[in-house]
């Protein structure tokens, strides 16, 4: 038997923060479909006060928060303490009774939750203690993160500063608060985690996919070419036929972005035909790469998997990070950029004092060599501050392990959580008066 | 709070509507009983409607591993079309029959439309709940004579709700509980259930009785590679099992 638990937050003017429960007996199409009526909603919990401004009031402030949610969450799992082990009786749908082991075996929440409910820091990882600058790399050697442990240095953090490296490592990312799951029988906290197809591919990376693909196409002047590819995309089944084009969309849903996934390579290999000569290299690294991710995304919707399509998974995954170097210049931030931008000036600057002896015979030589020059800096610059280390692109790492432990990846959605909002909130919030915040 | 929650359970129980017509058309194949089959029928939407190759081959999936719960044996011809499967010995044995599982059952069989009279009834309540006609226009509409309260059998929106309460067997496990919670400035309520009282409550739905998997187990394509699909199929039920 297990049990799994799903977490979002309501938004709106009137908030709520719901906890939903489901059980892993019933098969996914079934568990999530809202008909089905298979996700119950378990608490509804205050949402804790905005933090104020001054920093001092503010930190004390995220302790009672922190303590506060460890306290209800605590009361809420209370029963599942002493059942974990010796199992518990239950009448089952088909009368027959058994003995059931219920264990929280999923956390289906955004990132943003998942991190505070683990007492992390923002771009932590809550699986494995993955340092902050390797995020960007396609490594999965790192040890799996200990809760327990974390609770007996805690007091240590505080008062003295870290002896040993490896301490360091572990300690780094630790956020306020603690593990609200790690006293849990039977529960392994870093299990809890589970890969979000919503948050991280189709609002994460597809997101960023598609950033630096727009840069990389106003880079090489193919940026109407792409826009006008788009809107003459034809209808075809499985897809919808995109109305703007895709600039002029400023908010997208999850499904759009998964339809995207399945027309942008198309598109954009049709935006990106017959390059230049200089062209011809970049442009194929780059649709290589964004055929990696797509590719990796398809497999990940997969309903049941075997070794060899976890094989692919991992392939494709590798693929990605081989060749998601094209895209690295336009992961430049602002303060990179007028940091390249001031590095320019002055070479500018020093050069016009040095050549303004040169006869201008020679000026367009030179100058052409010094564009050369300056863009090879530039680029130096920018591979040494850039850099792909964000929390979404590790978490994608975790996939194929997962599908081994638990399952199928579109089951662990967000997604459910969000249509649960929809049936067990919103329609009840509807019918009341709206004036007892509270229900 | 009390206002609310009633309102929450019966948008709930407007799911239920359609969990008890489903089984109402499970117990319908059931030889020896006889009803019109006409109950709306149970919907097996898939919740992700990507029509892709990986949709279909997964539904195919579904199909063949399809597993009686009821029997506890596997039958042979599903499990050869999916390959070999290997069940986790000892997991998910029956200790016992739920007292007044049977008497249950056959009430259900005898009557599918209790605590309505008629399918009539149940059909009007489906139809007020779904459509979310606001009590007084519920009153209305017997009160004008517009309803014929002896065929339906409620005739206000009281004597449905009485209904409607007796609807779902198991309510007493979803129990609400209130606690309060001291955030540093102000003292807040916030509500809550019962943790193993909901799962008991998922188990014991008679509309999952065909769904449900109690034991993990490894399944394996006809080439003898592993399948992950389902949650029984992979590693961490397993594992945990005891």
């Amino acid at each position: 038997m297990s049990d799994q638990t799903n977490l979002t937050n309501f938004s709106g003017d009137k908030k709520a923060w719901p906890v939903y429960l489901t059980i892993g007996n019933l098969p996914s199409a079934r568990r999530n479909s809202p008909g089905s009526m298979a996700v119950l909603l378990l608490a509804l919990l205050p949402i804790p006060p905005k933090l104020s401004k001054s920093s001092k009031a503010d930190q004390r402030q995220r302790k009672i928060n922190a303590d506060t949610l460890q306290d209800v969450f605590e009361l809420i799992f209370a029963p599942l303490q002493g059942v974990a082990h010796s199992g518990v009786p239950i009448d089952c749908a088909d009368g027959k009774v058994r003995l059931c082991f219920p264990i929280l075996s999923a956390w289906i929440a955004d990132h943003m939750e998942n991190v505070a409910l683990h007492g992390l820091k923002s771009n932590a990882c809550p699986k494995c203690e993955v340092p902050t600058h390797e995020l960007g790399t396609n490594a999965k050697n790192y040890r799996t993160r200990d809760y327990a442990r974390y609770q007996r240095y805690k007091p240590e953090i505080q008062n003295a500063g870290l002896e040993s490296d490896d301490d360091h490592v572990m300690c780094d990312n630790l956020g306020i608060g603690q593990n609200i799951f790690h006293r849990l029988d039977r529960v392994s906290a870093s299990d809890l985690y589970k890969p979000d197809m919503l948050h991280t591919i189709y609002l994460g990376l597809f997101k960023h996919m598609m950033d630096w693909i727009e840069g990389f196409l106003k880079k090489h002047g193919r940026l109407q070419a792409f826009d006008d590819v788009w809107k003459a995309l034809p209808p075809y089944p499985g897809f919808l036929v995109p109305k703007k084009a895709y600039r002029e969309v400023t908010q997208w849903q999850g499904k759009e972005m998964r339809n995207l996934g399945r027309c942008i390579l198309g598109v954009l290999a049709v935006a990106l035909r017959q390059p230049g000569g200089a062209q011809a290299i970049p442009f194929k690294r780059a649709l290589g790469c964004v055929r990696a991710l797509v590719d990796f995304n398809m497999m990940a919707q997969y309903r049941s998997h075997t070794p060899d399509t976890i094989a692919y998974m991992e392939d494709y995954l590798d693929q990605f990070h081989r060749m998601k170097d094209i895209f690295l210049e336009f992961r430049v931030t602002k303060r990179t950029q007028a940091k390249v931008d001031k590095q320019r000036k002055e070479i500018r600057r020093q050069r016009a004092l040095i050549r303004e002896r040169v006869a201008p015979s020679q000026r367009r030589r030179i100058r052409d060599d010094d564009r050369d020059e300056e863009n090879e800096l530039r680029m130096d610059m920018i591979h040494g501050e850039t850099h792909f280390n964000f929390i979404k692109m590790h978490l994608l790492s975790h996939l194929c392990d997962h599908i081994r432990q638990f399952g199928n990846i579109p089951m662990y959605s967000t997604e459910i959580g969000e249509l649960a909002h929809k049936t067990q909130i919103k329609d009840g919030w509807r019918q009341s008066n709206k004036n007892n915040a509270v229900r | 709070m009390s206002g609310a929650y009633e309102k929450h359970l019966r948008t709930a129980h407007a799911g239920l509507d359609i969990v008890l017509a489903s089984t109402v058309q499970y117990i319908n194949i059931e030889p020896g009983v006889l009803h019109n089959p006409d109950a709306s029928g149970r919907q097996d939407s898939d919740y992700e409607s990507d029509p892709g190759p990986a949709g279909l081959e997964s539904d195919e999936f579904c199909r063949d591993i399809s597993y009686e719960s009821d029997t506890e044996v596997l039958d042979d011809a599903t499990s050869a079309s999916a390959g070999k499967q290997i069940r986790y010995e000892g997991a998910g044995e029956v200790i016992g029959d739920v007292h007044g599982f049977e008497d249950e059952h056959s009430n259900l069989c005898e009557d599918p439309w209790a605590p309505f009279n008629s399918a009539q009834g149940f059909k009007l309540a489906s139809w007020f709940i779904d459509g979310k006609v606001s009590k007084s226009r519920i009153n209305e509409y017997f009160s004008s004579g517009l309803g014929n309260a002896e065929s339906v059998g409620y005739s206000s929106m009281h004597t449905l709700e009485n209904h409607l309460r007796l609807l779902d067997p198991y309510s007493q496990y979803l129990q609400w509980f209130e606690g309060q919670v001291e955030d540093g400035q102000r003292t807040l309520p916030f509500f809550y259930r019962d943790v193993l009282g909901c799962v008991r409550y998922l188990l014991r739905q008679i509309a999952y009785r065909d769904d449900l998997v109690y034991a993990p187990r490894r399944e394996y394509d006809p080439t003898g590679h592993r399948i992950y699909a389902e949650m029984h199929t992979a590693d961490w039920w397993w594992d945990v099992q005891v």
